[in-house]
């Protein structure tokens, strides 16, 4: 595979707060990647470093060739003019013809079922409207490296799938691919290959392995009604569930279960006609 | 058909960069208050008659200091980063990007200048060609003109140099943006006020120094506005490169 970016010992920091470090990697012309780890482990910056939009301290980062990239970003900005107006600018801005860029701006806005918003100011338009224009001024000429950031954020279901058919046609006619993201839907169906920025460094991910590690948490709690006393120990055997819990977590008077998601529905109907009360419940990888 | 180049983007592209600084720029309120004091300004300047050219020339040029000082820097805070970093990555030249934006301050300081040439000319016609204490020629007018672009750009350049990008503690900038160009209006007179004063003062945008090549002159020298025009230009070129040059190395 032709190589295109190569990263070599990377260390990017914020004053004196370090975001990445000792970050390796190698970019192939046609990939599909996807960044995945926490808010704030260092996924936007390090696409902005491939791009060369911000700065790093230390390391080597090599284009061995002059690359295109076009961007989505995560926040588009509420600018005054119209959808219309902004993508004929950038299609112009970036040397596309007249002619071309009212054509495929057209088709675009048909596409992602936007046709009837193309006359509105951007700062009007809804979050997930807002990234669909973000979206058609990126795809709109065919770039080396398509960088996304969180794409999918505020779509609705249908732009959703436009959107991931079309990055998916892009990739097939050889554009790179690399994505920061959290939906398991576009680590299912975009992404070939997962990397996990976590503790500053970037791993290599098993993608089977990544979807599987993914569990819904539930915080759980029992008010005993006659003494007001906490019942802290959650008879999980006692409830036949017990196959279905990854993993139980004693915090004081509340047990964080562990539960994959085709299970957790079972799980939550069985412990709260038990009487528990649920106190929280959130996605979490282990 | 050959496209002209310009800096690896064409002419076209460029336009087009322009076009949309203004479409965003008109779509905000930035500009109203900096035309309106400009009109203000000129509507009290103008009021009483007869006035001096040169000297009436010299209070226009300070005023348009200020006024195009608050343009840049009201535009340049108005650029929202995201989309220029879009748009950065969309040109072939990064510089064409930010000589793009300079050319449009630029442009507007050319606006406001025009503006501070025709309120004069007009007001004299409506007069009865009596505005001034001696009549208007060709020569006042074209100086008139560079002058007020001279300044326009000084201002512009000092502007750009405190943007956002270059500058992020926003109350820090225009606290020494302030002081920079109170100094440069007032150097002459702290000049003789401090004895080594104009060992520091020379770093100062030559506003005040403008004034002094025209001091007490009826009528506009060539030799002083060849002096206006390479102290302003080369002033204004140090700070653009010293500008893009911060652009370059801060980034996002």
């Amino acid at each position: 595979m032709e190589k295109q970016i190569e990263i070599s010992n990377l260390k990017k920091s914020f004053g004196k707060n370090i975001i990445l470090q000792d970050i390796n990697l190698t970019i192939s012309k046609g990939q599909s990647i996807a960044l995945v780890g926490h808010n704030g482990c260092g996924k936007s910056t390090l696409l902005k470093i491939l791009c060369g939009l911000t700065t790093y301290q230390k390391g080597t980062l090599k284009y061995t060739q002059k690359l295109k990239f076009n961007y989505v970003p995560e926040n588009f900005p509420k600018l005054a003019i119209t959808a219309r107006e902004y993508i004929d600018n950038i299609g112009l801005i970036e040397g596309l013809s007249k002619e071309y860029v009212a054509k495929r701006s057209e088709e675009l806005f048909h596409t992602f079922f936007m046709e009837e918003m193309v006359d509105n100011s951007i700062k009007n338009l809804s979050k997930g409207t807002m990234q669909k224009v973000s979206v058609i001024q990126a795809v709109l000429s065919k770039p080396d490296i398509l960088l996304l950031d969180e794409p999918l954020s505020g779509q609705d279901v249908d732009s959703q799938k436009v959107f991931i058919d079309l990055i998916n046609q892009m990739n097939e006619d050889g554009v790179t691919i690399v994505m920061s993201c959290h939906e398991d839907l576009l680590l299912r169906t975009v992404s070939k290959i997962i990397y996990e920025i976590k503790g500053r460094n970037i791993h290599l991910s098993d993608k089977i392995e990544m979807k599987e590690r993914n569990y819904n948490v539930m915080i759980f709690r029992k008010k005993m009604q006659e003494t007001g006393e906490v019942k802290s120990e959650i008879q999980i055997d006692e409830f036949n569930i017990k196959r279905m819990i990854a993993k139980l977590e004693k915090n004081g008077n509340d047990t964080k279960l562990y539960v994959k998601e085709e299970n957790s529905d079972a799980v939550l109907r069985k412990m709260l006609n038990e009487g528990y009360e649920l106190r929280g419940m959130h996605d979490e990888s282990i | 058909m050959k496209v002209m180049s310009l800096g690896g983007c064409t002419m076209k592209a460029f336009s087009s960069l322009i076009k949309y600084h203004y479409q965003l720029y008109v779509k905000t309120n930035k500009y109203i208050m900096p035309a309106l004091i400009w009109i203000v300004f000129l509507n009290l300047s103008y009021s009483q008659k007869p006035l001096d050219i040169v000297s009436s020339t010299l209070l226009s040029i300070s005023v348009l200091f200020f006024v195009m000082l608050w343009v840049a820097i009201s535009y340049m805070e108005s650029v929202d980063p995201v989309s220029e970093q879009i748009l950065l990555l969309k040109v072939k030249n990064r510089n064409t990007y930010y000589r793009s934006k300079n050319v449009f301050v630029f442009m507007l300081g050319t606006a406001y200048s025009l503006i501070g040439i025709a309120f004069p000319i007009m007001e004299n016609a409506m007069n009865g060609f009596s505005m001034f204490t001696r009549p208007l020629t060709i020569w006042d007018i074209l100086c008139a003109f560079i002058l007020h672009m001279l300044t326009a750009i000084l201002g512009g350049t000092l502007g750009i140099l405190f943007q956002p990008r270059c500058i992020k503690n926003r109350k820090e900038a225009l606290m020494i943006v302030s002081l920079i160009a109170l100094i440069s209006i007032a150097k002459t007179g702290i000049n003789h006020s401090f004895l080594f004063a104009k060992y520091v003062t020379w770093l100062f945008p030559p506003l005040s120094d403008i004034s002094t090549y025209f001091n007490e002159n009826v009528y506009f020298s060539a030799a002083a506005m060849g002096k206006a025009i390479l102290y302003c230009g080369v002033y204004s070129a140090i700070l653009l490169f010293i500008s893009n040059q911060l652009l370059k190395r801060k980034l996002f």
